[in-house]
């Protein structure tokens, strides 16, 4: 077995794992990022395509909460996390949540004006920044089907730097943050999974890895640190940390947006090229509005799950938009390691109120892509109505149910909550475990709750809070 | 795959190209690897039983048994057709060399 040696370890790479490597170095810590998945140099794959799911996310998007209903998830799985697979939309802690948060988990420099300091210093490093000139037509049409009914929406900013000629790159932590890390003297191990962790006397003492060569034959690392910062995003870090033998807060209270999808066709085309970057923010938080990656595949896919006759539309297909409505819900889920197996186990729980609002989340959503001239609306549904008049949207309301409706979400938060009462959370405020006094969570895991918008700046920018912490008291 | 999983996606997959159909199986069969443990054992149980109901029909009538599943008042047995015909539709149309993207 190889040993290596290291100030800081950070397992993992996304938006937590990033940021707190970068802060670190630059600080001059001796940094060791370690990451599961591959390095896949930025640009090299279609976005949303077949081979970017089957190279960088997990399971190759496959992945499922337990529950009725199951709820379909995705995670990046690569060096940059799923910073290197999201649409990149930047939507900062919304203030009223920060404010709650401070107060039910009895958090210190968590106030929202602390808060937008912070993330402030993240925008700094990586450029957000509108469309410019008009935005495309597939979210254009969101904006319509909102003014036309006279609700809300807002073209939100994205993570992503336009050139002369208004082309866009995104701005993922393989583009951003991990080059400065590297360049302020971290080291980026790619393909590298983290078994356990060794913890002994209150301490964490390092991680027994292994590396995956190129040839496919394994490598057996154990990595010395003097601390160790998990960052693997909602699922793993929770498993993780239970493997080696921390349980108590640790993967209770998993949150996510449970997302319906609606198939909308047009009697125009529409660019496909993008994920829309409007959202309709009249429900908001509860409920968030806006559209999908749409290749030929989402596109069939999203048809198809009504599970009506879609032939026509999908020779249509260049017609026809995803878009979906998101909801915050009541309850939450788990995500258990269990010995034996490789993946945890997450099962996730919907209340009938959850069940409602997604179905008023549904018929909202038909709402808008009726008035913004939408033909017809497949929903996601088995045995949905495919609707072609407003009036026929009602029929919406009764067929959402446990049976029937197919879910899913591409965020997921919550699972090791940060709090300064040990009995409310699993770390504490500023993402410490307890019980080990030099392992840290940074994390999505660390949110209270799902935010109700697209989660990374707030990741970002309470890792950065928390690694100045770190800077701060190690 | 287990074979009943190989004859499934046979089954689903529309094109009659022989190189499209066998970068098809070869994405199901690394999508079906690469699952979590509990959805693949989920998966596999399915499947095994599916063999011995397909085994003791006469004829073996494996889109009849995907008809039946599909009408299933059970959601578990409905999942099993929509999880291939999702990854076969959505592997057909994005490997297609002349789809547009």
């Amino acid at each position: 077995m190889t040993v290596l040696d290291a100030e800081v370890l950070v397992i993992g790479s996304g938006a937590g794992g990033a940021t707190t490597a970068m802060v670190l170095a630059e600080a001059g810590r001796s940094v060791l990022v370690v990451e599961e998945g591959p390095w896949v140099e930025p640009g090299t794959l279609v976005p949303f395509s077949l081979e970017e799911m089957a190279r960088t996310y997990r399971h190759h998007g496959s992945s499922a909460a337990l529950g009725a209903p199951p709820i379909a998830y995705a995670e990046g799985r690569c060096v940059g996390g799923s910073t290197e697979v999201n649409s990149g939309l930047w939507h900062r802690l919304p203030a009223a949540l920060a404010e709650e948060w401070r107060q039910q988990y009895g958090l210190d420099e968590f106030t929202p004006s602390a808060l937008d300091a912070y993330a402030a210093r993240i925008e700094g490093w990586v450029p957000v920044h509108a469309v410019p000139g008009a935005a495309p037509r597939s979210s254009a049409l969101i904006a319509e089907g909102a003014a036309t009914l006279g609700w809300r929406s807002v073209e939100f900013p994205r993570a992503v730097a336009y050139d002369a000629s208004g082309r866009g790159t995104k701005q993922s932590m393989l583009r951003t943050l991990l080059p400065r890390a590297v360049a302020a003297g971290a080291t980026v191990m790619a393909d590298t999974a983290v078994r356990r962790l060794r913890i002994r006397d209150g301490r964490v003492r390092g991680a027994l890895c292994r590396r995956t060569r190129p040839d496919g034959t394994h490598d057996d690392l154990e990595i010395r640190a003097d601390h160790v910062v998990v960052c693997g995003g909602a699922v793993q870090s929770p498993a993780l940390l239970q493997r080696s033998g921390l349980r108590r807060g640790i993967g209770m209270g998993l949150k996510m947006h449970p997302t319906i999808k609606v198939a909308a066709r047009f009697p125009h085309a529409v660019d496909h090229d993008d994920v829309p970057m409007h959202r309709i923010t009249e429900f908001s938080p509860q409920l968030a509005i806006g559209g999908s990656a749409s290749r030929r595949g989402h596109v069939a896919l999203a048809l198809a799950d009504s599970g009506a006759d879609v032939r026509g539309a999908l020779e249509d297909w260049d017609h026809v938009f995803v878009y979906y409505a998101a909801i915050r819900s009541d309850l939450g889920g788990r995500v258990v390691s269990v010995p034996g197996l490789r993946a945890p186990l997450v099962t996730y729980r919907l209340t009938d109120a959850d069940l409602s609002r997604l179905a008023r989340g549904l018929v909202h959503l038909g709402e808008a892509l009726l008035a913004a001239g939408a033909t017809e609306l497949y929903p996601s549904v088995e045995g949905g109505q495919v609707v072609r008049r407003p009036e026929d949207l009602v029929r919406w309301w009764s067929q959402v149910d446990r049976a029937r409706s197919n879910l899913m979400t591409v965020h997921l938060t919550s699972s090791i909550r940060m709090s300064s009462d040990p009995a409310l959370a699993g770390a504490d405020g500023f993402g410490r475990v307890w019980g080990v006094e030099n392992l840290r969570v940074n994390d999505a895991s660390l949110l209270a709750d799902a935010p109700g918008v697209n989660p990374q700046a707030a990741i970002m920018t309470i890792a950065l809070r928390n690694a100045d912490h770190f800077l701060a008291t190690t | 795959m287990l074979p009943i999983e190989r004859r499934v996606v046979a089954d689903l997959t529309q094109s009659t190209d022989p190189a499209l159909r066998q970068r098809v199986h070869d994405w199901v069969d690394g999508t079906l690897q690469d699952m979590s443990d509990v959805l693949r054992l989920g998966v596999a149980a399915e499947s095994v039983l599916f063999t011995v109901w397909v085994g003791l029909r006469r004829p073996r009538d494996l889109h009849g048994l995907l008809a039946w599943l599909d009408r299933s008042p059970i959601s578990l047995l409905r999942s099993y057709p929509r999880l291939f015909r999702s990854l076969v539709l959505f592997g057909e149309l994005e490997l297609d060399d002349g789809a547009v993207s």
